[in-house]
């Protein structure tokens, strides 16, 4: 017994002696320096750890909805120098020109030396707050409106169309998912989400089971859409499935503020069932002359008596969207699934909006 | 001596494949074999681990745990062993090859509960093979796995491009691929080995 338990010690002290030195000779112990925005930050990143683990030890929050597991493709990040091309497993996540820039997933990269990263503004400025669900309430069948109040710290200022992460419990622990801001800004501590519920999803069950006076964690907020502010500007919102949330913020933006300014909304839904948000716009619409609103269903039941535009929403981006004529300029922004949101972007190129942000799903 | 050696290696990769007639080794091989590319670094790390794992088992059970009396520790010191080996290649690709490092994830610490690296030490020990003919039966079964895989990737990648009926996509159609490899695989037999 005793000699038996003398060997197999031994045996696992020496293999993980030798285990050790491999370690210590061909990766080495020395941690990596990360310069940040051209020495705006520096940090150190321990060997073997990911970009992102050392970010987010420096409280610089990166989105990153599927918890580091090199999924969703939000935290790509522009590496100036200090690593290589993008992986097999982060090639199907990142464009062409994404390649070709040097982006890379901070999930997936482990720094084998010093590297210099480009993080956005909004990164930087990105903090992790504690807040309290206000009320919820059932838009749809499978749709919820969750609204927070910030409690620390107060007010959050971020851009229409930006997305904050709400920090949910999964069997693998906690993860961030990201969900888009309904409510326009300069609503003081008041923020609202809009939830679509994704069977088996850990945001969306968690979403959907909160109720008034539930803490929740966010971190945010992100994205990099910019709305122009000149009024003169035509504003294209498209939105696919859940992709209605970051329009709805826009919209109720946009329309109080500049009443006259042409703004096309196509929301893409289903059928009938799936509608939402659908009086508030025409609502928004009557107040504001310039905006008008097209919901569109690809599936319509017969018993949605649905009189309105059917099939796929860039076919009625197609159908009803005007060309711009010479000389008018015009913004668009997309929220929804990468296939919609492609086709959409060729038939708006067509009609001549260039300027086109796009948030995929 | 050689010669048996050369007909033991041979057997390994072809009339007993692990895979292909055992099915040890499934996990990673219906997981991994999507690319030929990642098939290939999969392979290649639990053929580098099967071929160095399976003599140094039988070496330190013939020369530390028969001698001590200690044979029903071999269970344990064989995963060990494994373990350690499986770590020491994690962080010689890490090094090489960060890329199918990255590709490999999950599957790469994995190898060392991989029933087919155990297998083989195990079928080595009840074949009473000589360190030889251990070491040869160790990197023949190593690359047979690593040949199953990459057979198997090959076809999935065409696949990928086939019209397969809907109930049986995915796994269906991947187990039934490897029924047919293995039947195939199932000509070998009584050829040497």
């Amino acid at each position: 017994m005793l000699l038996g338990t003398g060997v197999f010690a031994g045996l696992f002290v020496l293999l993980a002696a030798g285990v050790a030195l491999a370690e210590r000779l061909l990766l080495g112990t020395r941690p990596r320096r990360i310069t940040v925005n051209g020495g705006a930050r520096r940090l150190e990143c321990p060997p073997g750890a990911s970009l992102l683990e050392a970010l987010t030890d420096a409280g610089l929050l990166l989105p990153a909805s599927c918890g580091g597991r090199g999924i969703c493709g939000l935290c790509k990040v522009k590496v100036c120098s200090g690593a290589g091309g993008a992986t097999a497993a982060e090639r199907p996540l990142l464009s062409a020109e994404e390649q070709a820039e040097g982006y890379r997933l901070a999930c997936i990269l482990r720094p084998a030396g010093d590297i210099a990263v480009d993080l956005p503004e909004e990164t930087l400025a990105a903090r992790l707050y504690t807040a309290e669900v206000a009320h919820t309430r059932a838009v749809t069948h499978d749709v919820r409106e969750v609204s927070l109040r910030l409690l620390e710290p107060r007010g959050l200022r971020f851009r229409p169309g930006q997305y904050v992460q709400v920090l949910c419990p999964s069997l693998d622990g906690p993860v961030f998912r990201a969900y888009s801001i309904a409510s326009p800004p300069g609503e003081g501590d008041r923020i609202d989400l809009v939830v679509k519920r994704v069977p088996g999803g850990a945001g969306s069950s968690y979403l959907h089971w909160l109720r008034p006076g539930h803490r929740v964690h966010l971190a945010g907020p992100y994205g990099g859409f910019r709305l122009s502010e000149d009024p003169g500007v035509g504003l294209v919102l498209v939105a696919g499935g859940c992709g209605v949330a970051p329009v709805l913020g826009i919209a109720r933006y946009v329309a109080p503020r500049w009443p006259g300014r042409r703004v096309w909304v196509f929301i893409g839904v289903r059928s009938g069932g799936d509608i939402a948000f659908r009086e508030e716009l025409l609502a928004l619409g009557r107040g504001a002359p310039g905006l008008t609103v097209h919901y569109v269903l690809s599936e319509p039941r017969r018993g949605d008596r649905w009189a309105g535009p059917t099939g796929m929403v860039h076919e009625a981006v197609e159908r009803l969207l005007p060309s711009l004529a010479p000389g008018v300029e015009a913004q668009a922004y997309l929220c929804g699934p990468r296939p919609m949101i492609e086709a959409t972007r060729r038939v708006l190129l067509a009609k001549g909006v260039r300027d086109v942000w796009a948030d995929t799903l | 001596m050689k010669a048996e050696a050369l007909a033991v290696f041979l057997g390994a990769v072809f009339v007993n494949n692990i895979l292909l007639t055992r099915f040890l080794g499934l996990c990673p091989y219906l997981a991994r074999s999507g690319e030929v590319e990642t098939a290939f670094g999969l392979g290649t790390a639990v053929a580098a681990v099967t071929a160095l794992a399976t003599p140094l088992n039988l070496a330190l059970h013939r020369y530390l745990l028969v001698p001590l009396g200690l044979e029903h520790l071999g269970y344990l010191v064989f995963i060990l062993v494994i373990a350690a080996l499986v770590h020491l290649v994690e962080i010689l690709l890490e090094r090489v090859s960060p890329a199918l490092h990255a590709a490999l994830g999950v599957f790469l610490p994995l190898i060392t509960v991989n029933c087919a690296v155990f297998g083989t030490t195990l079928f080595a020990l009840d074949r009473h093979c000589s360190l030889l003919s251990g070491a040869a039966f160790g990197l023949g079964s190593g690359l047979g796995w690593m040949l199953a895989i990459l057979l198997l990737a090959g076809l999935r990648e065409r696949l990928a491009a086939s019209d397969v009926p809907e109930p049986l996509e995915g796994v269906a159609i991947t187990m039934m691929v490897t029924g047919v490899m293995a039947m195939a695989f199932a000509g070998f037999a009584g050829m040497g080995g």
